[in-house]
C-alpha cells in the first residue's frame, strides 16, 4: 500500500490528509462540532482515506480508532512545514484554542512554546470578537484594510476583552481600528511565545486563522520578521501526520506513539 | 513494572513515626516544629521531637486534602498567591483536620531563611498562634559556596540557638551531643545519596517518582538510627534491582531529569504519563538536596553553618544551571523538565532563563511545566501532557 493519511481532529475543525510517495494526493477540511467523532469519520471518507493506514493527531486524537498511532500536533506539525516548507527554521500556529511558536530542523522538532490555560492569543479570541464587532472572519481582510490606526485592545481576558471592546464600540470607534487592536493584541500575546524559543527567520506561519491575510500582516509587525503563508496553512499538521504515518508503516524511526 | 518493597515499609515507617511524636510528646518529650532546611540535628540533640509542616502539607496534598485546608486560610484573608504549603498549613491548624489523627503542637518552633522568606513569615504566625518561642536562623544568600564570614556569622547563631534549645529541651546541646547526631544524619544522607545514584544505571532502577516519596524519611527522621536502617534496606533493594537490570520504566527510551518540587495533585498521573511514554525521570534537584556530603561530625557548628548555608534555594540561578548540568551528564540524560511551581517563587524564578543556558550548556531539549506543588486549582493534568508529549516526541526523535 502506498498510500497513509493524516487526520487532525481540532477543536474547531477536522483536517484530513492523504499522501502517496511522499506527495499530497488529497486534503479535507470539516468543522469539528457538533461531533468530534462523525467529523473524524466524514473527513476519512471524504477524502478516499477509509481503510488507510492513519496517524491521528490534534485535540481529539484519542477519539478515532483504528489508528496507527497518533502524535501530538506539534510533531506533526514540524513533520507537514518539513514537506510544505522545508527551509522554515520557526512555525507560527495559530489554531482554535491554542497557539504555538515551533523552532524546527528538516521536518523535526528543536524546541517549542505554547500558551497556557487562556484564550489569549487564540483564534478562539478572534472568534468571539469577530462575533462582537460582527465582522465575519472572511471580511477581516476587507474592514483591516482601511488606512486607519488600531486602537490597542488593553485586557488580557478574552472575557474582559470583550467587554473592552463593547465600551469601545458603544463610544462609536471605526470597527476598523478596533479589529487592527484586536489583531494587534493577538499578534503580541503569540510574539510573546516566540521570544521565549527566539524567532529564527525564515518564519513560516500555518493554522486556519492565517487564511486571513491582515492576520499574517500583523503577524510579522507583532514578531518583527516577515512571515510567509505556506499554501492551505490549516492541513499542515494533517500533511505531516500523513508523512508520519508512512515513515512508521516503513517502520522507520518515529517518536514515541502511543 | 514491578513496584518497589520498600512503598509498603515506607508506610509503616512514616506511621511509627507519627505514633513516636504523639506518644514522646505525651512522655513529656518537648516538640519542636522546624522547616526542611533547618538543622534539625540541633533539636535532636536538645532532645525535641521535630514535626515538620512542609512535610505534612505534601502529606495533606497527596492524600487529596490540601483543597479545603488552603480555602480555610484564604478565607482568613491570605492571598491565594502564597505557598500552597502555607495555606495547606495553616488550615490545617486551624481546624485541626490532619491525615495523620491528630496534630502535636510545638513548644517551639526552629525556621530558616534557607529555603525562602515564606517559611519566615509562615513559622512566625505559627509561633504566635501556639504561643511558643521562634527560634531564626538567617543565612546568607550566595551565588556560589558560602564564604568563611558567612559560615562563621551562621555558626555564631547555631551558637545561640544550641544555648536556647538547651534551655528550653530536655538535654544540654553539647559539641558532643551534636556530633554524634551530625554522625547520624551523615551516614543516612550517604545511603540516599547512593540511592539516587543508582538512577544513573541503563536502565534506571529507580526514579525521581519513587524518590519524591522515599525521600520522607530523609526530610524528616535524618538524625536518627531508623532513618539510617530505612536507607539501608532501600538502598540494598534498589542495588539487587540494578544488577538484575531491572527498569522502573518499561523498556526505557528516554531519560529526563527533573527541577522543582513535585507536582502532588497529578502526581500518578504523571507517573504513569512517564511510563507510557517510556521516560525515565532519573534525577532532579528537589530530592537530591538531601545528598549533602560534607558534614563533619567533629565539628559539628561549622560544618552545620556549612551545609545548611549551601543549599540550592540559597543560591542564583547560574548555580542552579551548573547542578542540573552536571546532573544530565551524570545519568546520561537526554532532557530537563523545569516546573514552574507557582507557589515556591524562590525555586522557580529564572527558569526561561535556565532552560536555554542549559540547553546552549548540554544541548539537551528541555520545557517548562506550570503547575503547583499542592493546590489542585493551579493544577491542570491536560495542559501539563500537552507539554510534556511533544517534549517526549522530541526525546524519541533526537534518541
Ligand atoms: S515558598 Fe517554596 S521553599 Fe518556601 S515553603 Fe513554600 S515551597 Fe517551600
Amino acid at each position: 500500500m502506498s498510500r497513509f493519511a493524516g487526520l487532525d481532529i481540532g477543536s474547531t475543525a477536522t483536517k484530513c490528509a492523504v499522501i502517496e510517495d511522499g506527495r499530497v494526493v488529497m486534503t479535507v477540511v470539516l468543522p469539528s462540532m457538533p461531533d468530534m467523532r462523525l467529523a473524524a469519520e466524514n473527513a476519512l471518507r471524504e477524502c478516499g482515506a477509509e481503510g488507510l493506514p492513519v496517524i491521528t493527531t490534534g485535540y481529539g486524537r484519542a477519539l478515532h480508532e483504528p489508528r496507527l498511532g497518533q502524535v501530538s500536533e506539534i510533531t506533526a506539525l514540524a513533520a507537514g512545514v518539513g514537506l510544505v516548507a522545508p527551509d522554515a527554521a520557526t512555525v507560527v500556529d495559530i489554531g482554535g484554542q491554542d497557539s504555538k511558536v515551533v523552532r524546527v530542523e528538516a521536518g523535526r522538532v528543536l524546541d517549542f512554546a505554547m500558551n497556557d490555560r487562556c484564550a489569549a492569543g487564540t483564534g478562539r479570541f478572534l472568534e468571539v470578537m469577530s462575533r462582537v464587532l460582527h465582522v465575519p472572519f472572511d471580511q477581516f481582510d476587507d474592514v483591516a484594510s482601511e488606512d486607519v490606526e488600531p486602537l490597542p485592545v488593553t485586557s488580557t481576558c478574552t472575557v474582559f476583552a470583550e467587554s473592552e471592546v463593547v465600551g469601545l464600540l458603544s463610544l462609536r470607534h471605526p470597527p476598523a481600528r478596533i479589529l487592527k487592536g484586536v489583531l494587534q493584541s493577538v499578534c503580541s500575546r503569540v510574539a510573546s511565545l516566540g521570544r521565549q524559543v527566539g524567532m529564527v527567520a525564515p518564519v513560516v506561519c500555518t493554522g486556519g486563522t492565517v487564511q486571513s491575510r491582515a492576520v499574517v500582516r500583523s503577524l510579522s509587525l507583532a514578531l518583527g520578521v516577515p512571515v510567509s503563508v505556506p499554501p492551505s496553512p490549516q492541513r499542515v499538521t494533517a500533511i505531516g501526520a500523513a508523512l508520519l504515518c508512512a515513515r512508521r508503516a516503513a517502520g522507520g524511526q518515529l517518536p514515541n506513539v502511543g | 513494572m514491578i513496584k518497589l518493597r520498600a512503598n509498603k515499609r515506607l508506610q509503616t515507617t512514616i506511621r511509627n513515626q507519627v505514633l513516636w511524636t504523639r506518644l514522646g510528646s505525651r512522655i513529656g518529650r518537648p516538640v519542636a516544629w522546624v522547616t526542611s532546611g533547618s538543622p534539625v540535628e540541633m533539636v535532636l540533640a536538645a532532645g525535641f521531637i521535630p514535626f515538620y509542616p512542609e512535610n505534612h502539607a505534601a502529606i495533606c496534598s497527596a492524600r487529596g486534602m490540601a483543597l479545603g485546608m488552603a480555602e480555610q486560610t484564604e478565607a482568613l484573608g491570605y492571598s491565594r498567591d502564597l505557598c500552597s504549603y502555607f495555606r495547606v498549613d495553616v488550615g490545617s491548624q486551624i481546624s485541626g483536620n490532619t491525615p495523620l489523627g491528630r496534630l502535636v503542637p510545638p513548644d517551639v518552633v526552629l525556621v530558616s531563611n534557607n529555603i525562602c522568606g515564606t517559611v519566615q513569615n509562615w513559622f512566625r504566625v505559627t509561633a504566635e498562634r501556639f504561643n511558643v518561642p521562634l527560634l531564626f536562623l538567617d543565612t546568607p544568600f550566595n551565588d556560589a559556596a558560602p564564604t568563611e564570614n558567612d559560615v562563621a556569622y551562621v555558626r555564631d547563631q547555631l551558637v545561640h540557638i544550641a544555648a536556647e534549645l538547651s534551655r528550653l529541651g530536655i538535654r544540654t546541646v553539647t559539641e558532643k551531643r551534636l556530633g554524634a547526631v551530625v554522625e547520624r544524619s551523615r551516614s543516612a544522607l550517604g545511603l540516599w545519596a547512593e540511592v539516587l545514584d543508582m538512577a544513573a544505571e541503563h536502565p534506571a532502577p529507580f526514579t525521581s517518582f519513587d524518590a519524591f516519596v522515599h525521600m520522607a524519611p530523609i526530610v524528616s527522621m535524618r538524625g536518627t538510627r531508623r532513618c539510617i536502617s530505612y536507607y539501608r534496606q532501600l538502598r540494598d533493594e534498589v542495588k539487587q534491582r540494578a544488577s538484575a537490570g531491572v527498569s522502573s520504566v518499561p523498556d526505557e527510551r528516554a531519560r529526563v531529569v527533573w527541577d522543582n518540587i513535585a507536582i502532588w495533585p497529578a502526581h500518578k498521573q504523571l507517573k504513569k504519563l512517564f511510563e507510557n511514554y517510556h521516560v525515565s525521570l532519573v534525577a532532579d534537584t528537589y530530592t537530591s538536596a538531601w545528598t549533602i556530603e560534607n558534614l563533619d561530625p567533629s565539628d559539628p557548628f561549622s560544618s552545620l553553618a556549612r551545609v545548611y548555608t549551601d543549599i540550592i534555594l540559597n543560591h542564583g540561578a547560574a548555580h542552579r544551571v551548573k547542578v542540573l548540568s552536571n546532573m544530565i551528564k551524570k545519568f546520561g540524560a537526554g532532557g530537563f523538565v523545569l516546573h514552574s511551581n507557582r507557589s515556591c517563587k524562590r525555586y522557580s524564578l529564572g527558569q526561561f532563563g535556565v532552560k536555554t543556558a542549559l540547553t546552549a550548556e548540554t544541548g539537551a531539549a528541555g520545557v517548562v511545566i506550570e503547575a503547583d506543588m499542592a493546590d489542585p486549582r493551579s493544577v491542570s493534568f491536560d495542559n501539563l501532557q500537552q507539554r510534556l508529549v511533544p517534549f517526549f516526541e522530541v526525546l524519541g526523535a533526537n534518541g
